[in-house]
């Protein structure tokens, strides 16, 4: 679901437990066919979804708060969500909305780093900052006993940074750093390949910086870029999990009531450049090939979005998707698949990601094809649509089953504007689908002349085999 | 907290919380990569691939569908001191996992070639994960490794290829008949869900499992360290230097180790651990340092055996590991030399505290669910989860030196250092 834009540590042992994904898909299928058998019980009705209350409310300068009290445990998640990131940076600066994120909890006017994480293990607390396309994130859970003091903290790193020049220059060693580590990665050297074949000249198509870009940065330049783009209204912030409601209110108002309103979000949503395009990435020597295929899809806030869901689920998003059958268990040509729909405001991407034996790429691409045909082709029958609506209906529980994955949802809906109702609802939605939506959803989305192919693998034992697909129209 | 044993031994842990309709269903067989007899290197692992290729009435993969086709989690895992299998379902699956989990432990479909399949696929991840892939083996296989001295801890757990090669139907049945039964397992139902009912389901399904005696576990024990031990391996693949350190731990559940578990708070725990601060901030050595207790498997509460305190760390290259280890050496050498301040202790608990509910809630009770069944397993008392904050509040500044300078000693470390080792050209290479 979520494409690894930074494997950053090392793999650790419980690593078995993820290789645990690529276990699954390898073995073949055979029915088991001894005796009688027993079926398993199938247990009983599900219990009726319900999303936890929530408060919305907007402050006088424009910021907006969400509060849900959830869950039994005295802790509480804090999430604060500022409209900056990549489409607000010059197409010269790419990443210094990463280098302000990363500067935001090393100091504050009143506080150094070593006394807000002093202040933070106080509280039992975590905080953390990123950056990404649309946003810029600081967020942390806490014990409960220390909410409001948490949020105090929390507004004080995000109004009143420091801008240590001393902190700037060690964030950077520490950004190119991750940058030559990141990029090594086989799987982020294609995603990156393929963001900047569909939107070339938009944010949204340059993950990287150059490491030559990134030297140049000054500490003005990250200043500058937090006091242009942050503001009050550019801001949500979400209080998740137990705390004490009117202390908290008290504290919101008090701390953040006083920013400026700043400017407003923007939004810029990008033409896609849905062009047929192969490339192939060298990596000589690689034992396995990384396939990126991917096409246009709808987008989270189209008609067609909850349909699509569905389609993605069933052709190769989940465990017993027909493409992870295929390339994964009866053909035993990847190690690991997996689809999904890279979303943003009013876009929709979707791609089938694959790792698969070097000698099996073309075939693995020919496979994938044919499954998209077949879907485009015909419905699938009732029984294994509701296979994966189950699915997908009982990962939407496990989803909205934590204060961060809460959150999460909460802000899907928040950013691509859906309307109210949308969490609720979804479940009803999906069991609508009906098996010839699904077909049609395929036809009008899944189209060959729109594709794009990314393969990072041995070019001296791949070329030959995706010769097949290079050709603007094979049928 | 409910804990009861059925009659053939089984140990069954119940666990209600019902704040999302979300259930826990855990099976722990006390076998993990240390009890692995000396000729079957990687069958813990091993076997529990074979776990999902068949059982007596389910097919090949069927359980996973069956978990995965109601929007649920499910995973296996081998670890030093368990195999353990755990599925997070919508609640009213419940019976659904308990029946299926009974169906496994009751006996497996051995087919040759569900075997041969499951071998070759071992021997195809060790290539993928630990061979081909930078760090592979860092420093999770190489500490214990160069640790230890106890075959039992310090063979190759993740497969050892002829060990692997060699299994057969016979002696993987032989493995299954002697671990994978009710004697060696607990099983931990946490989440939405009645007990009476609970209790009937478990009844039903696994009442009737027969078990068989347990043989006493190999010895396990470690001598006591008394000089450092340093290797150094070169990495084709990895683009940046990086060091690894560990010290052996002492012996689970004494004082020593509740204060070993505040020692890890205060060196390397959030950004505020002493090692943090130097190695990261002041020194500038490290983007970042990891680390803890049975860190790479897992957390100070779920192991049994001899275990390690680790750090590690990708580094600048700039720095050479003898530089880092000296300037850990003089953060520990002051916890060495005087009592902590109360302060301190009383910051460590609170983070301890704060991840265990972390750990206790998230994903419908799946991090619960292992704490109670470790401690079902390893202490027989499920309900010493509820004593964690206690222990810790009983350990003394003075108890925090005095494990501080025995158990951080340098004769009591292994270092293992990393090297890059490639051609010329730069990382990437993405034209």
């Amino acid at each position: 679901m979520i494409v690894p834009a930074a494997r950053k540590k090392f793999r650790k042992g419980p690593g078995f437990t993820r290789m645990f994904a690529a276990l699954a898909v390898i073995a073949a299928s055979v029915p088991a066919a001894f005796g009688q058998l027993q079926a398993p019980p199938p247990g009983g009705t599900p219990r009726p979804f319900v999303f936890p209350t929530k408060q919305v409310y907007q402050l006088a300068n424009g910021m907006n708060v969400t509060l849900v009290r959830y869950g039994s445990a005295p802790k509480v998640a804090v999430k604060a969500v500022v409209r900056a990131g990549a489409l607000d940076e010059r197409p010269d600066q790419r990443w210094i909305s990463d280098m302000v994120a990363t500067l935001l909890p090393d100091g504050t006017a009143a506080m150094n780093s070593e006394q807000i994480a002093r202040e933070i293990a106080d509280m039992g607390g975590s905080l953390s900052s990123s950056a990404s396309t649309d946003k810029t994130v600081v967020e942390g859970e806490v014990l409960s006993e220390f909410d409001s003091r948490f949020i105090n903290m929390l507004s004080d790193v995000l109004l009143n940074p420091a801008f240590d020049p001393a902190g700037f220059e060690r964030a950077r060693a520490n950004k190119i750093r991750e940058l030559s580590t990141t990029r090594s990665d086989a799987t982020t050297a294609a995603w990156e390949r393929l963001r900047g074949t569909i939107f070339p000249g938009h944010a949204y198509g340059t993950i990287y910086p150059t490491e030559a870009l990134l030297r140049s940065y000054t500490l003005q330049n990250a200043k500058a870029f937090y006091y242009n783009q942050f503001g009050a209204a550019r801001t949500h912030l979400y209080v998740v999990g137990q705390f004490d409601e009117s202390s908290v209110k008290k504290v919101i108002e008090s701390r953040f009531g006083r920013w400026k309103k700043g400017p407003d979000p923007i939004r810029s949503v990008p033409g896609l450049n849905p062009r047929r395009t192969m490339e192939i990435i060298d990596r000589p020597g690689a034992v396995e090939s990384t396939i990126y295929l991917g096409m246009p899809a709808a987008s989270p806030s189209d008609d067609d979005y909850i349909g699509f869901t569905v389609m993605d689920a069933l052709l190769g998003g989940s465990f017993s998707s027909r493409i992870a059958s295929n390339i994964g268990e009866d053909k035993a040509y990847a190690n690991f698949t997996a689809s999904s729909i890279w979303t943003r405001y009013k876009i929709g991407y979707w791609y089938q990601n694959a790792t698969v034996a070097t000698e099996a790429t073309g075939a693995s691409i020919r496979e994938i094809l044919s499954e998209i045909d077949r879907l485009r082709k015909g419905p699938p029958t009732v029984a294994e649509l509701q296979g994966i609506k189950d699915y997908l209906i009982g990962r939407h529980v496990l989803q909205n089953s934590s204060r961060t994955g809460v959150i999460a949802q909460l802000e899907n809906v928040d950013d691509n504007e859906l309307p109210s109702g949308y969490l609720e609802s979804y479940p009803s939605k999906i069991a609508a689908v009906t098996p010839e939506r699904v077909s049609e959803i395929t036809r009008k989305y899944l189209q060959r002349d729109k594709m794009t192919i990314v393969v990072v693998g041995d070019k001296s034992k791949i070329a030959g085999q995706l010769r097949p697909f290079e050709l603007s129209s094979d049928r | 907290v409910t804990y009861y044993k059925l009659q053939n031994g089984l140990k069954v842990v119940l666990s209600e919380d019902h704040s999302a309709p979300l259930a826990t269903v855990a099976v722990y067989y006390n076998i993990g990569f240390r009890g692995e007899p000396r000729d079957r290197a990687g069958f813990a692992h091993l076997f529990e691939h074979l776990m999902f290729q068949g059982s007596k009435n389910l097919g090949r993969m069927e359980f996973i569908r069956l978990v995965e086709g109601n929007g649920g989690y499910v995973s296996g895992s081998a670890r030093f001191d368990f195999t353990h299998y755990y599925a997070v379902v919508p609640a009213h699956k419940t019976e659904t996992l308990l029946w299926a989990e009974a169906d496994r432990m009751r006996g497996l479909d051995f087919k040759p070639e569900s075997l041969r399949n499951q071998q070759a696929f071992v021997a195809n991840e060790i290539k993928v994960n630990v061979l081909n892939r930078p760090y592979g083996s860092f420093p999770f296989l190489d500490l214990p490794a160069a640790a230890f001295s106890n075959w039992h801890n310090s063979h190759n757990f993740y497969g050892d290829p002829p060990d692997i090669e060699s299994a057969n139907v016979a002696n993987v049945r032989s493995f299954a008949q002697k671990f994978y039964q009710p004697q060696n397992a607990v099983l931990v139902v946490a989440g939405d869900f009645e007990e009476t009912e609970a209790r009937r389901w478990i009844g039903k399904y696994f009442e009737d499992i027969p078990s068989q005696r347990l043989e006493p576990l190999p010895d396990f024990t470690e001598p006591r360290q008394d000089r450092e031990k340093l290797v150094t391996k070169n990495d084709k693949l990895a683009a940046n230097p990086a060091v690894a350190f560990g010290y052996q731990m002492p012996p689970r559940g004494s004082e020593d180790y509740w204060a070993m578990g505040l020692l890890d708070q205060i060196l390397v725990q959030g950004d505020d651990s002493l090692l943090h601060r130097e190695l990261v901030q002041n020194r500038k050595f490290a983007r970042e340092i990891d680390g803890g207790i049975n860190a790479y498997f897992g957390n100070m509460f779920n192991y049994s055996g001899p275990t390690l305190f680790t750090v590690d760390m990708m580094h600048d290259e700039s720095v050479s590991p003898a530089e880092i280890l000296a300037a850990s050496d003089g953060v520990i050498e002051r916890l060495q030399a005087r009592p902590v301040e109360q302060a301190m202790i009383d910051r460590a608990i609170v983070k301890l505290r704060s991840r265990l509910y972390d750990t206790m809630t998230h994903y419908g009770g799946a991090g619960r669910a292992d704490l109670l069944a470790c401690f079902a397993l390893f202490d027989d008392k499920p309900e010493n989860i509820n004593r964690i904050e206690e222990n810790l509040r009983r350990i003394r500044p003075a108890a925090i030196q005095r494990a501080a300078r025995e158990y951080l000693r340098n004769t009591n470390r292994t270092v293992v250092v990393l090297k890059p080792d490639r051609p010329a050209a730069s990382v990437g290479g993405a034209r």
